[in-house]
């Protein structure tokens, strides 16, 4: 399994995004790292084809995704970042429906349906509304119709943020469970996340790639110069040394 | 608290909903006086009332039977005009046509202005009549005001002393306690003196029943607002300020006082200034309220201005009790939106008492003690009731007055109490329990629910959609399907004749013609025996011509449904169609963005193209409802006034259609009529459907449909006739482009082509937007 991207490029108005942007993902998962503004989620509304590309191309297994269109979405979960929410619905209604949407039906949806929220940890609030969650909650129903239909490429934008320690900790585990036979990508500001869980990490800096390893490798690449904010070296060192401007 | 009187009062959207309202009251409440939505027509209703004050000004020194006998010479008078322009002939008892002219000049100059076109003359005629007739029925109310009362007291004397209310004292203590209350009330009426004066401005407003409703609607603007901070997550923040709690709650009352008062002033005060306007003023507001007709049955001993003093206190006193209401039963729900449903439900299962329940009934405690009656207090002054209270026979009023006072009183210090007591948190609460219940049960429906099946259920249920569905059955009951019929004295047994023998011209008509020339009826009938006979050569000679079964058809009817007599009410029928797709359609996208999951349904497999074909399918179902409420009507309407007998006749034995390029049966004409109804309406629900999708919020796409197709249509219907180039309004029609076909040009068909190519080009663009690929 490859997505593949070549040269992509985005630009808002004068503003360049995404600037000859070429990157490999293959099984595993993949932590993305970058200030705001950085091209971090314009690299993901282009892979989930929602905003249009000014050039290069993104290619699963080959195929151009435009090309495959429906085909590539039936293997593709996306979680975006805004909370966006039918909020009067509750949360099984709101599985069920993106299910429906994702070509679910009869017992397997419900079954699907069923086993997301016991995953993400809302199987007792399923009969309550959206709009009365928590912004965790939220973010957990947004995690679970994500994980929906068994997706072989997962695009979770911020998946942790707003969530407990614990909670935090039990959905990063089990993203490290699902990613044996799928791509995950992961944006967060949570570098900690990125670091305990990632099996590469891609930094972003105002729309160019500037660096894609391990993290122990990106670790180990810190000048020896660098003072370690918290003692010993870590990713937030790297974020800090090769994205931030300190 | 000054920041609350400032938050709740200045709130933009909230001023602009207020004002709204306020404006939509005072156009329906004038266009209530209208007797019909058309060009014309508010210079009818000005020119009416004009002429009724002069009438007025001349009844002041004259007795009831004089003002009656007036109000008849009037009324023969001004038929006689209408019947002469439409071609009748003038029967010359009351004098020569020119001294009915010249009396029609100097009374209702505007009819004489209108005398070149039947069709103003008639709807003009009518709008006079009516005024008259008013007129006419205030004076028979005065003149009966004393026997009126004498025959109620006799009556109560009579079934006091009848077998079986005899017996039913024993057993029944209400029925005679009934019979003897309302005969003691309405003795103390014997010394009240009607008197007659131009009450028309208090009739016309006190009949006027929207108004409630849209008070109704602004006591709720100013609840909603008590209960904004739950929705925004405030209410823990405000709760822990020093003036938070039963401070606030204080302040909250002052508010709602203050802004029934406003409401009152707004949706009461205004429409009866304009009232005065139209009509000349109130009248002698000295005398008793019984002197109009509405107040016949009152037994208040109450001047006019004491009585819209009384009124406009209760009414307020009513807006605060409505308010406290809903502010208690919404107060002690913390969910919003679960809030918003209980007030529909309490709203509707009210509203149902109030409409169903019957008077005298053993539940009526449950009519008058109701939301709904205390909304329409004037009904306490103009209808007399009382109910069965343990027996005892009470006023009605008295019981509902007594009631609110001691609510109001009640209910504030609950409501303060729920401001400073009620915890955000923490709390068991019933009707959540309720609430989960429900959705428990919906849910296992919803989880059923196919693509289609959801995109329906979100559009009416999220979406609000079965309000407005349910509005547009409603609204659609109001609608007029008939043209102004002709006022044609002349042509009576001719057209009765025509009617009578509907059908195929064949040997039977020329026997049915003969027999009509033998019977006695005298040279009259004969005529108009040979007037039949020539008509029908004539179509039998077109029919030759045509290749088709020559048919007598009364055209009338179809003039007044489908054709030239129509075309203003078509049009007006046509642009409550447009508004009720309008409505049903428009948020279908934007519900979507507004909630801002478009980024994650564009990425999912069957959230482009299979979610597009599901909204477009659900928005042409919607188009149905709207067809359906507008022209099933009028096809009912149609059947139940014409019971025609000649749906198989071909169209082309119609006058104005005997050019009509097709060769098909009126049955089959009505039935092309309503299926090009329902294929433009289906291309408005696309063209709506694509409108709202440049919109990111619900409102906004109501307001942009409402601006870009409701609102050229409803220009058109008020005469600016160049907008009919630039609305829906024709094609949707379609009846007035089908009639011109007539005349056998295809061009008329043009409208229709457009509509459908922006339809297609609606949902080509719009699919464009949503499954294409878009830049932000």
């Amino acid at each position: 399994m490859e997505l593949k991207l070549e040269n992509v490029t985005k630009r808002y108005g004068n503003t360049i995004a995404l600037d000859g942007l070429s990157v490999t993902f293959h099984e595993g998962i993949y932590g993305i790292l970058g200030a705001n503004g950085a091209g971090k989620s314009t690299m993901m509304n282009l892979i989930s084809d929602n905003i249009k590309r000014d050039g290069g191309s993104i290619k699963y297994n080959g195929e151009d995704i435009l090309a495959l269109g429906d085909k590539f979405r039936a293997v593709l979960g996306y979680m975006p970042q805004q909370q966006g929410i039918y909020e009067r619905m509750t949360a099984e209604s709101f599985i069920s429906y993106i299910g429906r949407l994702k070509g679910l039906k009869g017992r397997e949806l419900r079954e699907q349906v069923s086993q997301v929220l016991k995953l993400t940890n809302l199987e007792g609030v399923r009969h309550k509304a959206v709009g009365q969650f928590s912004g965790g909650m939220k973010q957990r129903a947004l995690l679970a119709q994500a994980l929906l239909g068994d997706p072989k490429v997962l695009i979770l934008d911020e998946p942790t943020a707003g969530l407990d320690p614990r909670e935090r900790i039990r959905i990063r585990e089990f993203i490290k469970e699902l990613s044996a036979d799928r791509i995950v990508l992961l944006a967060t500001h949570i570098v900690s996340d990125i670091e305990s869980i990632s099996d590469y990490v891609l930094m972003l800096k105002k729309g160019h790639l500037i660096g894609v390893d391990t993290p122990s490798a990106l670790i180990s690449s810190l000048p020896e110069s660098w003072t370690p904010v918290s003692g010993r070296p870590s990713l937030e060192d790297v974020y800090l040394c090769f994205i931030g401007d300190r | 608290m000054m920041s609350e009187w400032k938050r709740v009062f200045s709130d933009t959207r909230r001023l602009i909903l207020a004002l709204t309202v306020t404006a939509l009251c005072a156009v329906l409440f004038l266009s209530s006086l209208l007797y019909r939505i058309e060009p014309g027509a508010f210079g009818d209703m000005l020119a009416a009332q004009k002429a009724a004050r002069t009438i007025y000004s001349q009844c002041e020194d004259k007795s009831c039977g004089e003002i009656i006998a007036l109000c008849d010479e009037i009324t023969v008078k001004i038929s006689a005009y209408c019947s002469y322009i439409n071609g009748g002939t003038y029967a010359d008892e009351n004098g020569t046509f020119d001294d009915v002219e010249a009396y029609v000049s100097e009374m209702f100059p505007r009819l004489i202005s209108l005398s070149d076109d039947a069709y103003d003359v008639n709807r003009s005629g009518g709008v006079l009549l009516t005024a008259v007739n008013e007129i006419r029925a205030e004076a028979e109310h005065i003149d009966g005001y004393g026997d009126y009362l004498s025959s109620i007291e006799k009556q109560a004397q009579v079934m006091s002393g009848v077998g079986i209310f005899q017996g039913s004292v024993e057993r029944d203590g209400f029925t005679s306690e009934n019979i003897k209350k309302t005969a003691d009330d309405y003795a103390e009426m014997r010394d009240v003196e009607v008197i007659f004066a131009n009450g028309a401005a208090v009739e016309h407003w006190i009949s006027y029943s929207y108004a409630d409703y849209f008070f109704l609607v602004m006591i709720v603007l100013i609840v909603l607002a008590f209960l904004e901070d739950r929705k925004g997550g405030l209410w823990h923040v405000i709760r822990s300020c020093k003036n938070g709690r039963a401070s606030l709650g204080i302040t909250r009352l002052e508010i709602l006082i203050c802004g029934s008062l406003v409401s009152t002033v707004l949706i009461y005060c205004v429409p009866l200034m304009l009232s005065c306007a139209v009509s000349g003023g109130i009248g002698d507001v000295q005398r008793p309220i019984q002197s109009l007709v509405s107040f016949r049955s009152c037994t208040a001993a109450v001047s006019v201005l004491g009585w819209l003093v009384r009124y406009f206190i209760l009414k307020v006193l009513s807006g605060v009790f409505i308010g406290l209401l809903f502010w208690c039963v919404l107060g002690t729900l913390s969910s919003p939106q679960f809030s918003l449903a209980v007030l529909g439900a309490v709203l509707v299962s009210e509203y149902a008492l109030y409409e169903f329940v019957p008077a005298g009934n053993a539940l009526d405690i449950f009519k008058y003690l109701n939301i709904f009656s205390y909304i329409r207090i004037s009904d306490l002054y103009t209808d007399y009731v009382n109910i069965n209270m343990f027996g005892q026979a009470l006023g009605v009023r008295g019981v509902m007055l007594s009631v609110m006072v001691c609510a109001v009183l009640g209910l504030a210090v609950f409501a303060v109490l729920i401001q400073a007591k009620r915890r955000p948190e923490g709390h068991r609460s019933i009707l959540s329990g309720v609430e989960t219940m429900l959705s428990r049960f919906l849910d296992v429906i919803r989880t059923r629910l196919s693509l289609g099946g959801w995109e329906m259920y979100k559009s009416l249920v999220y979406g609000g959609g079965i309000i407005i569905v349910a509005a547009v059955v409603i609204l659609g009951g109001s609608l007029d399907f008939r043209g102004i019929v002709p006022v044609n004295g002349g042509d009576y047994v001719y057209n009765a004749l025509v009617i009578d023998r509907e059908g195929v011209i064949d040997d039977s008509f020329d026997e049915y013609v003969e027999r009509i020339r033998e019977s006695d009826a005298g040279a009259e009938l004969a005529n108009v025996a040979d007037r039949l006979e020539r008509d029908a050569d004539a179509i039998r000679e077109r029919a030759t011509v045509g290749g088709y079964e020559p048919w007598l058809v009364y055209e009338t009817n179809y003039r007044i449904y489908f054709g030239d007599y129509a075309v203003s009410v078509q049009r007006l029928n046509s642009t409550a169609a447009i508004l009720f797709t309008v409505f049903l359609c428009v948020s279908g996208i934007t519900y979507e963005y507004q909630s801002g999951t478009v980024y994650m349904v564009r990425s999912l497999k069957r959230g482009r193209s299979a979610l597009l074909t599901r909204k477009l399918l659900a928005a042409a179902l919607f188009a149905v409802i709207a067809w359906a409420s507008v022209y099933l009507r009028e096809i009912s309407d149609f059947i139940a006034y014409c019971q025609p007998k000649t749906f198989s006749a071909p169209v082309q034995n119609l006058g104005a259609l005997a050019q009509f390029p097709l060769k098909i049966t009126i049955g089959q004409y009505i039935l092309l009529l309503n299926a090009l109804r329902l294929v433009m309406l289906t291309s408005v629900s696309f063209i709506s459907l694509f409108i709202g999708s440049f919109t990111k919020n619900v409102l906004g796409a109501y307001l942009l449909g409402t601006a870009v197709l409701v609102l050229p249509a409803v220009l058109t219907v008020l005469g600016l006739d160049v907008m009919k180039y630039f609305s829906l309004v024709l094609p949707v029609s379609a009846a007035e482009l089908l009639w011109s076909m007539g005349g056998g040009s295809v061009i008329y068909a043009l409208p229709w082509v457009v509509a459908v190519a922006l339809g297609i080009a609606a949902v080509i663009l719009t699919r464009k937007r949503w499954v294409g690929v878009r830049g932000h």
